[in-house]
């Protein structure tokens, strides 16, 4: 197996991983923040069903200087309102949100950083 | 500019004067057979063009022939063709998309289409209650069920709408645009329609469109599913490797979904932090097609890659496993 092989597997295993996090997640918070009727509506918009746990994932994880930038722009109701989430989540829940949400974005970064400097020959 | 006749049934030369006016005279016939088969698509033009030829060629080489005439009668012929235009760059994608369906159809187009098809669904059983001559209340049903679809497209996705009729010269409204019109339509007991195309990528839009016009929306994630349990499925009763198959495919699935994702979950999070004036609709639009596009190709590239190298990597894990 090449470097680069190998390279991509870990990334792509890194993904596939964030997927049992994800589902973790889903079950252990999101559900808890559906039922809940002060944050049912603070998901975020859901284009496709299981869209908004996605958007808990993202507002528990990115930085607060993001978050409260997203908030004041037009296209704020496309996200979930991130302060609120804060307010009505344990450690736990935080602590699963940012391994689900950076996990999967490290793995789709670096997979598809390595196989693009693969196909420009930079690395191989 | 060239006349396409399409009918749902055979028809003889005198059913076609007395439904369409069309004498058979007047048909383009290379076989000679004197009347009108069904699911056919034909020329109304006795001495046609090279490009009328090529059109009338690129339309029969269509698979489902069928489809075409059912879902052009059911919508109505201006309808169609901007219908078909409008989903082109969508469907020019599908094939190789499929995989990352669920990232990549999340766009506002993909919700414009989900409504569109849901309408047309509505209106193709509408007509078919109409024609299995079911009871009056199952047809009031069927065609409140048009409506309220027409309600939900109409509500969520009037920019687009108004894209499409800015394309259509029908007088009395169009089928996107007034329900009572698509109904109408949908009732007439016409069995055949004439359609006016002017070129051939015209037709090939068209093509495509009626092959995907039943499975639009979040069919294809299913459609897609199927397609690789099916690669599995193959290769088990070949009996081959069934197990390295589904290791490559459900690897890839998800892995090319979490890219799509990933990649317009991250690319909107920058759009809207990034940009500090308000943006108007213009700004808004044109960064979304970037943020869709730019998660399209992430997870058609990843799903090449996986089909690529994820192989190697189930016999080196195998590999490791049989050797303790």
């Amino acid at each position: 197996m090449t470097r680069v092989s190998l390279l991509l597997g870990i990334s792509a295993g890194t993904i596939v991983l964030s997927a049992v996090f994800f589902l973790l997640f889903s079950w252990i918070t999101v559900r808890k923040l559906k039922k809940n009727p002060e944050t049912m509506n603070a998901l975020g918009f859901e284009f496709i069903s299981g869209w908004n746990i996605l958007n808990t994932a993202q507002a528990l994880s990115l930085p607060k200087f993001l978050t409260q930038r997203i908030k004041k722009s037009p296209g704020s109701f496309l996200f979930a309102n991130a302060e609120l989430l804060r307010q009505h989540t344990n450690k736990l829940d935080r602590f699963l949100a940012r391994l689900f949400y950076w996990s999967c974005a490290s793995g789709t970064i670096s997979f598809l950083a390595i196989g693009l400097l693969n196909e420009l020959n930079i690395i191989n | 500019m060239a006349d396409i006749l399409l009918s749902n049934r055979a028809m003889s030369p005198d059913q076609l004067i007395h439904q369409c006016s069309i004498n058979t005279d007047e048909i383009y016939d290379d076989q000679n057979i004197g009347s009108v088969l069904a699911n056919r698509p034909y020329l109304v033009n006795k001495q046609p063009s090279r490009t009328d030829l090529a059109i009338l060629y690129t339309l029969r080489n269509a698979r489902k022939n069928e489809q075409l005439a059912e879902v052009a009668l059911a919508l109505g012929e201006d309808n169609i063709l901007a219908l078909a235009e409008l989903m082109k760059p969508i469907k020019e994608h599908s094939p190789g998309v499929m995989g990352a369906a669920t990232g990549v159809y999340t766009d506002r187009m993909s919700g414009f289409q989900d409504a569109v098809s849901k309408y047309q669904r509505a209106l193709i059983k509408y007509r078919e209650t109409i024609q299995s001559g079911a009871t009056k209340a199952n047809q009031q049903g069927a065609k409140q069920r048009v409506f309220n679809a027409h309600k939900i497209m109409q509500h969520k996705f009037q920019i687009e709408i108004g894209v499409i009729s800015n394309h259509t010269r029908a007088r009395k409204g169009t089928v996107l645009s007034s329900p009572t019109r698509a109904t109408n339509i949908a009732q007439s007991s016409r069995n055949a329609t004439k359609l006016n195309i002017s070129n051939q990528t015209q037709a090939h839009n068209l093509v495509n469109f009626s092959k995907y016009a039943r499975y639009l929306g979040n069919g294809l994630v299913v459609l897609d599913f199927a397609n690789r349990t099916g690669n599995v499925h193959n290769s088990y009763r070949a009996g081959s490797n069934w197990e390295r198959d589904m290791f490559i495919e459900s690897t890839s699935f998800v892995v090319s979904a979490g890219a799509g994702w990933m990649t317009s979950s991250l690319g909107s999070a920058l759009l809207f932090s990034m940009v500090a004036t308000p943006v108007g609709w213009v700004g808004l639009i044109v960064g979304g097609a970037l943020i869709v596009s730019a998660s399209a190709a992430a997870a058609t590239y990843s799903n090449t890659l996986m089909q690529k190298n994820s192989g190697e990597w189930y016999d080196s894990i195998m590999q490791e496993l049989l050797l303790q």
